[in-house]
Formats: C-alpha cells, structure tokens, sequence
C-alpha cells in the first residue's frame, strides 16, 4: 500500500554537529553582545575570552556544511549565481524565499563579525595588536548587527526545517525560536564554562543566572511546541512521541529534556531543588551543551519524514 | 497559458502495466549523468527485491525512477475479512506533478531548479549542489537524491522531448491512453468530460485530483464506501493531475499540499520574538548583576554553603 | 480494434490486459462506450481490475461454464433464432447411429476403448443423394498438359497417376457429395438442435456452481449480461488466449464458446466473434508461414504417410474439399511447390512433390522431446524456443542431454544452451552433447514482417545492426540451405529424394542498395523471402494481386496463398501493402493500415452480418450488406467482402457446384463444406463432435457429470520422469494454474536480461489466498515449494485476497497461481515453475495442460 508522502533528505550527522556548532558560536556571540550592552568592567575578561570562540567555529561549521553536500566543489552556487541558472537576476544568489539562502548569507556576514571579535580579543589578549579595529569592533551599531546576524545563524535552520514539507517539522512555527532558545543555551553554557575556567565569580553570577532563565524559556517553548503538535489533525504529536524510540528518544528525554533544560533548572534556580558544589558551573556548561547538541540531533532524526497512515 | 503542457492520468483505464516506467527510464537513461542500471549490478540487484506489495516492486519514486506505478488490492470493504464483495484493484501511474506552486522549486538556494517555458520544473543538473532541501520541502514525496551523482532527480517532463515539439515518453508508451500528454486546459476539458462519463455509467467515485473543476461524487466500493469524494485543487494546481477512484490518501497523495512556504514567515516571526525575549531577559541578567555591585560575594554565598 | 464495437466482451482464458497490453485499449475503448466488461479467471488480475463482472472459476472447468451458457440459452429459448435456422447447422440431421455421451453415460458412438481413438462414421450428416459419378481412367496419356477444364467436360482422371494433364476442376465434380438434409422446424431428434439440448441439459446453473465453484448467481448474471447484449441491435465477443488452449480438453473448450456465439448470432458481425490473442508479436504469421510439424504455409497438411499421400494427384484429391472455399486447393499446392522448387519444377516431375518429407505421426514438440528422452534423436536447433525451462523441466534437460548435438540461435545465453549445467544429478562432464551458440539479431536489427493476432501483416526496415556476430536467423537458414545445395549438388545424379534440395530456389541473395548501410553485405532479403511468399506470376515475375490469380499449372508461384495480396502490382508499380504506413484516416476498419489476410479481409465471414435476404441485421450492427440495385456486396466501413462478391443471397444452392457454388446465398461460412456455422462437427475433431466436459488430467475432483473423468483420447506420455500425480488423490489437493505477467515474457530470454524489466518482476512467486496462507501458516514473502510428482519449484508467497477458495462439490478446495517466467540464467533469476508440469496434451493439436494441474505447498526453502 502506498503510503509515504514525501521522502526525507537524507541530512547527514555533519549537519547535526554543524547547526550544534553553529548555534553555539552564535549563542557565544550573543552573549558577548549581552555583556557589551549590560555588563560593566568586571564582565571583561570573559568577554575577550568568549570573543576567541565564534570564529574559528564558523571556520569549521560551513567545513562541515560543504561536506555534506553532494557536489561539494559547487558550494559557492549559494552565494554567487552559476551562469547556467538564468533565470535568476543580478549576479549574486539570494532566493528569499528559502531559508537556506538566508543562512548562507548570514553565515558568510556573521562571519565577519566573529572574525572582528576575534581581532578584539586577540588585542585586549596582548598578542597581536589591532588596535585601529577599535571603531569597528567598539561600534553599538555594529554589535547590535552582530547580534542580529547570531540570531538568524541560529535560528535559521529552524525555520529551514520547518519551511519544508516534513512530518513534525512543518507542522509547527515554534522551530526557528526553539532552535534560538538552544543557540543562546548553548552560548551562555560556554560563557558558564568559561566563568569557571576564568574564575570570574562577578560575571559566574549573571551567566548562572541567565542559564537558568535561558532553560526555563526553551523549556517553555518546548511545552507549546508539543502542545502545538498535539493540536494538529495529522497526528504529529503521536509520529513524534512514536519517532522517539532507541537512541533518538534517550537524546531527546535524558539529553535535549535532562541535560539541557532540567539540569539548569533544578540546579540553577534561585532557591535550587539540588544544591551543587563550588567550582562545578563548568560541568553544567558542559551537561548543558551535552544537551543541546542532544536537542539538534533529536529534532533532525526524530522526525525526518513520518509515515501518515 | 495555452503554453502550459502537462499531463492528464486517468487512473480508472490505467492497467498497471508499468510501460510508462520502463518507457520513462529507457528515454532518460536514468537522468543525465547517471549511469544505466546495468553499469553497476551489485546497486541494481540490492534495488532489485521482491517486496510482496502486491506488484508493486519499485515501492517508491526515486532519484531513478521518476515514475512509479502504485498498485492498491481492495478486494471487499475489509482486508481484514475473507468479505470479497465489489472487488477493485486500484492502480496509479505518478510521477512528478509540475505543480503550479511548486516547494521544490521554491526552496533551492542555488537557482537549480527552474520554471521551464511549458510550465514544468526542470533541474539544472550542472548548479545543483545536492543540498537535498528540495527533497523535503516536496509534498508528495517526489524529488530525490541521487547517492551516485550527488544531486537530485525527478521527472522532468521530458524538457528535451518537449523542446522539439514531442510529448512525454511515458505517455507515448501508455497503452490505454490512461497518461495523455497535452496542454493543460486541453487536458483539463478531458478529465472533466472523463469525469462525467464515468459518473453517468455509474461509477460515481470518480474525481479530479489538482484541479477544482467541480466535481464531487460518493466512492462506490472498498474500505471508504459511501464516502463523499469532490475535485481538489493542490498547490495552486497541478500540471501532471490525476482522476481518482478513492481518496488522496489511499493513492500515497496528501488531501492537503501546501508549499512549505507557509510557515516560513510565521516561523521567521516567531524566532524573532524569541530572540527578542532571550535578549530582554539575558540584557536583564547582566544588568542586574552590574546594579548589585557588592552583590558577586553575596550570590555565590548559598553554592559555597552547599559545598562546606 | 473490432472488440471497440461490442456490447459486452468476456475475457475467459485470457488475461488481456496484462499479456496483450496494447490491443487492451480495444476494449476500453467499448467500456467508454458503455459496453460491460467480463472476466472469468480463477485470479482477480489486472484484467479483472479493469472489468464490471468478476467471476472466478475452478481452472479447467471452463466447459462446464460455457456449456451452462449453451443450456441456459437453450432452455430459456434466448437464441437468435433466424441466425441459427439460416447461417448454423442446427437444423441438419445427423446420422441415426450417432449416440451421444447422454446415451451412455460416457462416450460418443464409435469409440473404441483399445485404440483409445473415435471412429466418426455415426457423426456424419444425412444427405441426400449425391451426383452421379463419371469412371475416372487408370491412365492420363492422353491428357493435354495444364489443362483445367470445366466440370461438365469429360473427366480426364489420372488415378494414381501423375498430375499432368489432371483436370481438377472434373476430378473435384467427380467427388462431390450428396447435400445435407435438414429439419427447419428442428424438431427431429437427429437435428444437431436437438443433440445439443439434450447433450447440455445436464449443464445447469447449479451444476457449474457445484464442479465450477463459481456462485450460481455470478453465473447467471454473465448469462443474462451475454443475452442481452446480443441479437440484432446488440454483439457481445468472447477474448480467449492460452488459458482455454494449454488443456487436455483445449480444442473443445473453445468450440464450446463457439456454439455460445453461434446460438447468440455473434460470429461474423462486428464487435462479435472470439478473438484469439496470439502469444507474441508474429506467432500468427508463425502459424501461417507454418513453423507447425504437420503444416505447410497457408494451412495446407504436411504431406502424411498414413494418409493417401503417395503422389501429388492423390495428395491433392485427399486434401481438396469439392464443397468449401478450399476446393481451390490444387492452385495453392502446386504454386507452393513452384515457388520452392523453381524452372525445374514441373508437372513432368510432379514439382518435385515426392521428394518431400512425410509425417509418419506426432512430431509436435512433446513427443520429440519423449523421443529425445529415449536417444532415438541426434541433433536439435533451437531458435526462439527455450525447452530447457518448458514443461516438465527437468525432464526436457535430460532429453537434451541425450542428444549429439544442439545448436542454439538466440541474442542472451539461454537456458537451454547452458542446459548441462543444470541437471541435478547428471554432471556436466557427463553429458556429450555439442552446443554451438549462435548470436541472433533482435527484430528491430533486421528486415521482415511481423503478422499480428489480428491477421495484420507488416513489413518493416531494419532500425540498426545487430552487435557483433549477431545474424539474423534468415541468414541461418538461408546459408544452411545453400550449404546443403553444394553438399548434395556433387551427390548421386538421379537420387530422387535429393532433387528437392538440389532444386530448392533460395534466390534470396540482396540488391546491393539493400544493404548498402548494413555491416552485413551478406544478409539474404528479407524481401524477397516475401515477395516469394505472396506470389508472382512466374512469366513476368509480378506480384500476383489476389490467390484468385494462382493456377494449378505452374504458371505462378506462391509460398502461401492467404498472404496473395499483401504485395500488388498497381499500375505498374510494385505496392507492398504490409509498408510501415503512418495510418490514414480510412475509419475503424483502417483497411490501409497495414494488409489482413485473406485479402485484406477484417472480419471473417462477414456475410453473416447481413441477414438470409442480404440486409443488415440493424443499423447499428450494420456492416456488409447486398446491394441488389449494383448486383454486389458492398461494405462501407471498408472492409473485404469474406463471400462471392456478386452471388445474389437469394441464390438456391447448386448440388452440383464445385467449392463454394455448392452453397446458397445465405451460408456465410465459405470455408466450411455446407457453408454453415458448425454446432455439431461430425469431421475435423478426435475427441468429440459436441464439446464434453473432463476433468483436468490432475485433478483433485472427480468428473461430477460423467462417469469418464478425463478426456479419454487424451495423449498422455507413460515415460521415467514424467509421473503424474494421482487423480482426485490425496498427497496433492492443490489446484494451480501457471500464467504470464505484464513484465516479462514467456521463458524471460527477452527481458529478464533487461535491467528494467528486471526490477519490476525480480523474482518467482507464487500466488496464495490468506485462507489458504493460514492454514499452511504462510506469510507474505515467505519461501514456499509448490511439488509435484515431477518436482520442486521454490518461490516466494505472494499473499493476496486476489485469489480466493472455492467451495467444489460442497468441499473447500484451494487454488494458487504461478508465473513462468523465471529461470537460472540473466539478470533477474529464479526457480522454473515448469519444473512442476508435466507431460499431456490435447488429442487434437498436443497442446500441454499448463493451466490446470495440482500441487502440494509446503513452507520453506527448496535448495539450501
């Protein structure tokens, strides 16, 4: 009996790692940017070391994005109109009615502003001077550019996933902000490690703090993303809740729900449930990232393509 | 639009002979670029199984099949039971719809699909970069990617028959006229005088899938007997559309297509407000901790106590 | 494309729309006209999907079915009944000895239980007294050569003689005989109306639910469905194929849809009759340019040693019918033996006619292969044919093993060239025999014609060359008989039974600008093979126009007279008729699309579409009819006129006319020799003159209306290695019945080699109900045996409500279906389902019973 709808793309595990990536260079950024608008002297140091963290992974994410794809020598046909697609305008390729074309160019210009930070931090470390980059990388307006480009690296594979005709995926408009949710999680769970490396008890404060409300928003997302789903005719709350077996469903449960939501939440609240020892918000970081690198993979393999019965 | 070309699929005289699918591999030799079956046996004979799904062996369109008839046994109202009253045996030759809105063509970020002069979406093979986006924004399962080749293939409507004034292969070699190849509104006249044929002899179930041209009838027989059936207009409309005997769903087609597209502003929207509110709320955890300045010593005070 | 005019088309024994894909459009062209769509199988397959009625049926029980038809036609007086009384022999009497099969219980008079044979005298019709005879001299000295005088002249009849100087003409007035006699009131009980009431009385409804299976209901429904949908406004067809052939009652299975369509009047008239759908492309054109033992092209006998054969004269008077169409025997004769033997054929040597082999019995492809079995045969060439996954499997592998030599012309390594590596427990060392493999060229790489199920022909070019040492298999055999030319050429002079192949013409050697573009420069044409075929005046060289032209002189040649026509000399100009011709608009008929034989005659005894008086039946159904203004048969939609052209219906019949003279103007049936549609065939059947019902030879029934279970002139071969299973036994209660598919055709040579074709079908399965599934606890894709006393064949299960119990004689019996496609060489392999076959045959053409037989399932694999 015929009866599958659509077929699944086939993304592979580079995918995964590289949204995880590159949610967590964008999560990094923004916090930079949350420290740069609302923190104060004290918050410094770990910004200088946060700012060494976005580059190099968007060094890495498009590697990985590139490698996924099926005729990799062709990759710049995103960025640079092919000469055989005429039918497009101009010379540039910008489609904006896929997602994939806004992450690609917001990928290539976040870039930029991750190179600039890391010019900033490699000044204040003292190694290499780049000082005239001071206008650039001091500039508001530019930060909050920064921040803007983060946000859509972030979230733009969630809108991606959701702007297709998949099972689960398309069935919600919650995955471009639940995908965001998890960037910053991840951001703020690397400026919690960081914190803890640095020592830097002021700025540990408001990162624990931040971590915790950053959990309790996701965890809320992810409540209306599953009540979304219920409400659906097609039943794709069941596929999901289905989907969610074996590997994919302790990713799900004990990884993206446990590590990434309930550990900062039981641990991290202002009157904590648990109570933890000093000097251990680096394993939350890390538990937390665990977790999100949990969610990415749950969400990709959980519901890629559900047969409608 | 009297360039539009597309074709018409009456499934009600389509005898499931699969000449369309030999018909449409032969001409396409598997797509550009992709080599004959026979070229690589150990691939061939893993694709080639016996399924036991009736007799259907190709189970589903593919990077190398670009047409799949879909054979659907409803001998009596209940497989369960040994009931074999109103036998039928439906059958269903698909392939790519060349829909008038069309997700594949929508989402590629590269310009590799592209709306041909007759309407149809062909796939530059050459800007293709196989990120396999189109594969899933598809509705009906059709676009695939070709593991070997490394981008996607569907039905292209014979773009380079059509360029020299031909028709598809697929219908050339249908016997029973069950795919006719034509201008769409041509077409359209068929199915609908088709429609009302099949209705006046009785077999009231029939109706049109991707265009709304009116009818609604009562299916007659198997496991939906008695069940309403009218015309469907899908994604603005389907190039390649079908007459149907049962609903959308027994045929493996969705009663509801939609362009992804629909939730991309939505979604957009809603990541933005939650960008907004994860900054408000980050900007107000640091701006608190900046406020309290004696406050570092105080806040860690409670993990210290946990820890003694 | 004549099924696109019928009111209802049953498809029995025929799975049209899977193994005649492309001429199913005919009939879904009626169904879009509103026409009810039949299909009577023991599956529900793609046919059945496309059908209104459904109705399954117990394989080889078809009799029964068709017979219940005639009963309920009969008893409920639905015959159309001026149809009946003016084109069939239901009035004439029958010989008062004749007993039928009520009389006894079991057989028709005149059988003989030693001989297992039918002696037909008490079949005969009564007739009148027949035309005083004329002495015929011992001696035809005196006779001028070539002469064909008129009837009425005095007989110059050389008995025994040669036939130079034989008038035919006298010689067949000389043998004419007495006219049958006849009861128009049908009351007599020796009228063939009355034998068959009687003979189908037992034929009820309730008896076909009971042997059939098939509800009584259903029945009926086709019955009603039938009648309504004939008559004189109306015509309803039957389609069959091999399902009714491959019997041991094959023959008389569809003789009895043949008295359904007499009886309903739907023979002759457009969107009637009874297509049979031929197996391939050009296996009509095989049966006409015969690749039959006991036939030479245009149906004409293979001269026979047990008939009075001995000379040409005799052969022709044995074979001439003085009454039908086929009195013009003697001009087809002797132009075919012109055409083979050439400027040296003549009358003074009798055209060579004895240095033709004669049949001295069966030599169809059963018996050969039992003989083969036996060492009694040396060599075997094989093109087209792939015995070693035929029936009995493993029984034709070791006859093959047992020959000196074989040689195989074929375009894939078949199974049969490799058969020595496939015997399970002979070695391959073991075996002597000498293959020689021979690439053949496919259709599409060489010239030819192709005559389809509709007796179309079409000459078509070549559309490349063949790969390699690919040759066409007229190169084959053109080069053999060259070859055999020299050999014998240097051989004794005046070895009389040489002079045939010394004299054999084979002028087929290519015009160069034939092959001009060819690889091959040497490839014989296949044109002139044709032009050959359809004659030529020997003076001129010109294509003869129509077999009306051929003499019995040797003054023309023809290799087959129903092909004259299909080339013409049309103002001077050579026109092949059979040209690959882009179709005109020239209506349904399409008489310029391609050329039927017999001259270019659509529809075969067409006549019966007009009524006694020549007019049409209706004005729907109106086909040919007599224009009594013009003194001629005219027919608008184009079609041939398949009767005298200008014999006015009114025309009384003529007791002393030779051929078709003999007949009046309302007997549409030329080739018969009382013009009349045959009820009852006192000649020309071995196993009966009306159609019996026996059970299959395997069976797990018993015969429920007659004491005789099987056919008892069956031939059935007691030889090792072909045990049948026991009858109405125990150890295999399972019916089956062995099919084709869409995908892949006969042994798969053509396409399990095709990728494409491949994946569609990959592998052997066979075909389960769920019930049935249950109780051997079966599931889908399991590995099943099917076995029998011959052997095993391993597949998968295929399980599907498509096939379903029946309830025979009050019992469940259950039926399974298997493909035969499949075989251990290509791409796409499996396990041969005729492993499970056996050796039996109709008595009248030795066509095997491949469609119903019984097995045993058992689940799991056959071979680790």
């Amino acid at each position: 009996m015929p009866t599958t709808y659509v077929l699944p793309p086939e993304w592979e595990w580079p995918i995964t790692i590289a949204l995880f990536l590159a949610g967590v260079a964008a999560g990094t950024y923004s916090v930079m940017g949350l420290i740069h608008f609302a923190g104060d002297k004290r918050d410094e140091p770990v910004l200088h070391r946060l700012g060494f963290i976005p580059m190099p992974i968007m060094i890495i994410v498009p590697l990985l994005l590139i490698y996924d794809l099926g005729q990799q020598s062709r990759f710049l046909n995103l960025l640079i109109k092919s000469p055989a697609a005429t039918e497009r305008p101009g010379p540039l390729m910008f489609n904006p009615n896929s997602p994939m074309n806004w992450g690609s160019w917001a990928m290539v210009i976040f870039a930029g502003f991750a190179a600039l930070a890391f010019a900033d931090s490699l000044h204040h470390s003292g190694r290499l001077r780049f000082g005239w980059l001071e206008p650039l990388t001091h500039s508001k307006i530019l930060l909050a550019l920064g921040e803007l480009f983060a946000m859509v690296v972030s979230g733009y594979s969630g809108v991606l996933i959701a702007v297709t005709n998949q099972g689960v995926w398309s069935d919600t408009w919650l995955m471009g902000g639940l995908f965001i949710c998890f960037s910053e999680l991840s951001g703020m769970a690397v400026a919690a490690i960081v914190c803890d490396r640095l020592g830097a008890t002021h700025t540990a404060l408001a990162v624990r703090r931040a971590l915790f409300l950053f959990a309790a928003i996701s965890a809320a997302f992810l409540v209306l993303f599953l009540a979304g789903l219920a409400t659906q005719q097609d039943g794709s709350l069941p596929a999901l809740i289905a989907s969610l077996h074996e590997f994919v469903g302790v990713a799900f449960w004990v990884g993206a729900v446990g590590l990434g939501l309930l550990v900062p939440l039981l641990l991290l609240a202002p009157r904590p449930i648990v109570r933890i020892p000093n000097g251990s918000l680096a394993l939350i970081g890390v538990l937390v990232l665990v977790g999100v690198l949990a969610f990415r993979y749950a969400m990709f393999y959980s519901a890629i393509s559900f047969v409608q019965s | 639009m009297s360039d539009l070309r597309g074709m018409f699929v009456d499934t009600s005289i389509c005898t499931g002979c699969k000449a369309c699918q030999v018909a449409c591999k032969e001409w396409n030799e598997m797509a550009p670029g992709v080599p004959l079956p026979m070229e690589d046996e150990a691939a061939v004979r893993e694709h080639r199984a016996f399924t036991g799904n009736s007799y259907d062996n190709t189970s589903h369109l593919s990077a190398t099949n670009w047409r799949h008839v879909k054979f659907i046994e409803q001998i009596g109202p209940d497989p369960a039971t040994t009931d074999r009253s109103d036998p039928r045996w439906l059958m269903m030759s698909d392939s790519c719809k060349h829909c008038v809105q069309a997700g594949c063509l929508e989402v590629c970020p590269t310009g590799a699909l592209y709306r041909t002069e007759f309407g149809s979406v062909d796939i530059h093979q050459d800007v293709c970069i196989g990120c396999r986006y189109c594969v899933g924004a598809c509705p009906f399962g059709v676009i695939a990617f070709n593991q070997r080749t490394g981008r996607v293939n569907k039905c292209i409507l014979c773009q380079d028959r059509l360029e020299i004034g031909m028709g598809t292969a697929c219908a050339k070699a249908c016997p029973t006229s069950s795919l006719t190849f034509g201008t769409v509104s041509e077409l359209q006249a068929m199915a609908n005088e088709r429609v009302k044929l099949l209705h006046s002899r009785g077999q009231t179930d029939a109706y049109i899938y991707g265009w709304d041209l009116g009818n609604s009838g009562t299916i007659t027989a198997g496991p939906n007997k008695g069940t309403a059936v009218k015309d469907v207009e899908v994604v603005g409309g389907l190039n390649v559309f079908y007459l149907l005997l049962d609903k959308p769903e027994v045929y493996g087609l969705p009663s509801h297509a939609a362009l992804p597209q629909r939730n991309f502003v939505p979604s957009a929207g809603i990541a933005l407000i939650s960008a907004a509110v994860l900054g408000v709320t980050g900007l107000a955890a640091f701006r608190r901790n900046r406020m309290s300045e004696n406050a570092a010593a105080a806040a860690t005070a409670p993990t210290s106590e946990g820890g003694a | 494309m004549d099924l696109q005019n019928s009111d209802t088309i049953v498809f029995m024994g025929s799975n049209m729309a899977e193994c005649h894909p492309c001429g199913f459009k005919w009939p879904m062209k009626a169904k879009a006209k509103g026409a009810t769509l039949i299909h009577v199988d023991p599956r529900f397959t793609r046919t059945s999907a496309m059908c209104d009625q459904y109705v399954p049926i117990r394989s080889g029980t078809d009799i029964v079915f068709l017979g219940g038809l005639v009963n309920y036609i009969l008893t409920n007086k639905k015959y159309f009944e001026e149809y009946v009384l003016g084109f069939t022999n239901a009035a004439t009497l029958i010989n008062t000895g004749f007993k039928d099969t009520e009389d006894n219980d079991v057989f028709f008079s005149g059988y003989n239980a030693t001989t297992r044979a039918y002696d037909r005298a008490t079949w005969q019709y009564q007739t009148g007294t027949a035309p005083a005879r004329v002495p015929e001299p011992q001696s035809n000295s005196e006779a001028k050569e070539g002469q064909v005088g008129s009837p009425t002249a005095p007989v110059a009849a050389p008995q025994g003689q040669s036939v130079k100087g034989a008038n035919f003409a006298a010689l067949i007035a000389n043998r004419l005989p007495g006219a049958p006699l006849q009861d128009k009131t049908l009351q007599d009980p020796n009228t063939v109306f009355q034998i068959l009431k009687k003979h189908y009385a037992r034929y009820t409804p309730e008896m076909v639910e009971k042997i059939c299976g098939t509800p009584k209901e259903l029945f009926v429904k086709v019955a009603d469905t039938l009648i309504a949908n004939s008559g004189r406004d109306k015509t309803s067809a039957f389609v069959y194929a091999v399902g009714w052939t491959q019997h041991t009652t094959g023959v008389q299975l569809i003789r009895t849809a043949g008295l359904v369509q007499l009886l309903l009047g739907n023979i002759g008239r457009p969107g009637g009759g009874i297509m049979a759908l031929r197996g391939h492309a050009s296996i009509q054109g095989s049966t006409d340019i015969a690749s039959l033992y006991n036939l030479h092209p245009g149906y004409l006998n293979v001269p026979d040693a047990s008939k009075t054969h001995d000379t040409l004269l005799n052969y022709i008077l044995t074979e001439t019918q003085p009454t039908s169409f086929w009195s013009n025997t003697p001009a087809y004769v002797i132009s075919q033996l012109k055409a083979w033997f050439g400027d040296s054929a003549s009358a003074d040597n009798d055209y060579f006619y004895d240095t033709l082999p004669k049949i001295t019995g069966d030599h169809s492809h059963l018996p050969v292969m039992i003989e083969m079995s036996q060492g009694k045969i040396q060599g075997m060439i094989l093109t087209g044919q792939n015995p070693a996954t035929s029936l009995n499997a493993v029984f034709q592998r070791k006859a093959m093993a047992k020959l000196k030599w074989l040689v195989v012309l074929d375009f894939y390594e078949t199974e049969s060239s490799v058969f020595w590596k496939h015997i399970d427990d002979i070695a391959p060392a073991d075996i002597a025999t000498e293959v020689f493999f021979l690439p053949a060229a496919h259709v599409a790489e060489k010239d030819g014609s192709m005559t389809q199920t509709q007796r179309t022909i079409q000459f078509h070019k070549k559309a490349a060359d063949p790969p390699g040492d690919a040759r066409s298999d007229l190169y084959f055999w053109w080069d053999l008989g060259i070859r055999l030319k020299k050999l014998y050429a240097a051989g004794r002079a005046g070895a009389k039974n040489l002079d045939g192949i010394k004299n054999m013409t084979l002028d087929y050697a290519p015009d160069p600008a034939e092959v001009a573009d060819w690889i091959h420069k040497d490839e014989p044409s296949a044109l002139k093979v044709y032009k050959e075929i359809n004659g030529f005046d020997y003076k001129t060289k010109n294509p003869l126009n129509s077999f009306a032209n051929l003499a019995a002189d040797g003054s023309t040649a023809a290799g087959a007279w129903i092909y004259t026509g299909m080339l013409q000399l049309v103002n001077g100009q050579v026109v092949n008729r059979g040209d690959m011709l882009p179709g005109k608009n020239d209506g349904w008929v399409s008489p310029n699309w391609g050329w039927a034989w017999p001259a270019n005659r659509h529809q075969l005894y067409n006549r019966a579409s007009a009524d006694a008086a020549g007019n049409p039946w209706s004005t729907k159904k109106k086909y040919d009819y007599w224009d009594a203004a013009a003194k001629t048969w005219k027919n608008d939609a184009g079609d041939g006129i398949d009767f005298t052209l200008t014999k006015d219906p009114a025309t009384p019949a003529n007791p002393n006319g030779i051929g078709v003279a003999f007949h009046d103007g309302a007997s549409p049936f030329i080739l018969k020799k009382d013009g009349k549609g045959w009820l009852f065939a006192y000649e020309g059947l071995s196993d009966g003159p009306v159609p019996t019902h026996y059970e299959p030879w395997e069976s797990p029934v018993k015969n429920l209306l007659y004491k005789q279970d099987r056919n008892p002139i069956a031939k059935f071969y007691d030889v090792p290695g072909n045990k049948y299973n026991e009858f109405a036994g125990t150890q295999f209660p399972t019916v089956i019945t062995t099919y084709r598919l869409t995908e892949h055709h006969l042994s798969g040579v053509m396409t399990r080699w095709l990728p494409w074709l491949a994946e569609l079908m990959p592998e052997l399965f066979v075909e389960i109900s769920p019930e049935f599934a249950k109780e051997k606890t079966i599931a889908n894709g399991d590995y099943v045996r099917v076995i029998s006393e011959r052997g095993v064949t391993e597949a998968r299960a295929l399980v599907t409500k498509r096939l379903r119990p029946l309830t025979v004689n009050g019992q469940t019996l259950h039926q399974v279906g298997m493909p035969f496609h499949w075989a251990y060489q290509g791409i796409a392999t499996g396990d041969i389902a005729n492993n499970v076959t056996s050796l039996v045959a109709d008595p009248n053409v030795t066509i095997h019973e491949g469609k119903a037989f019984t097995c045993r399932i058992e689940k799991g694999r056959a071979r680790a």
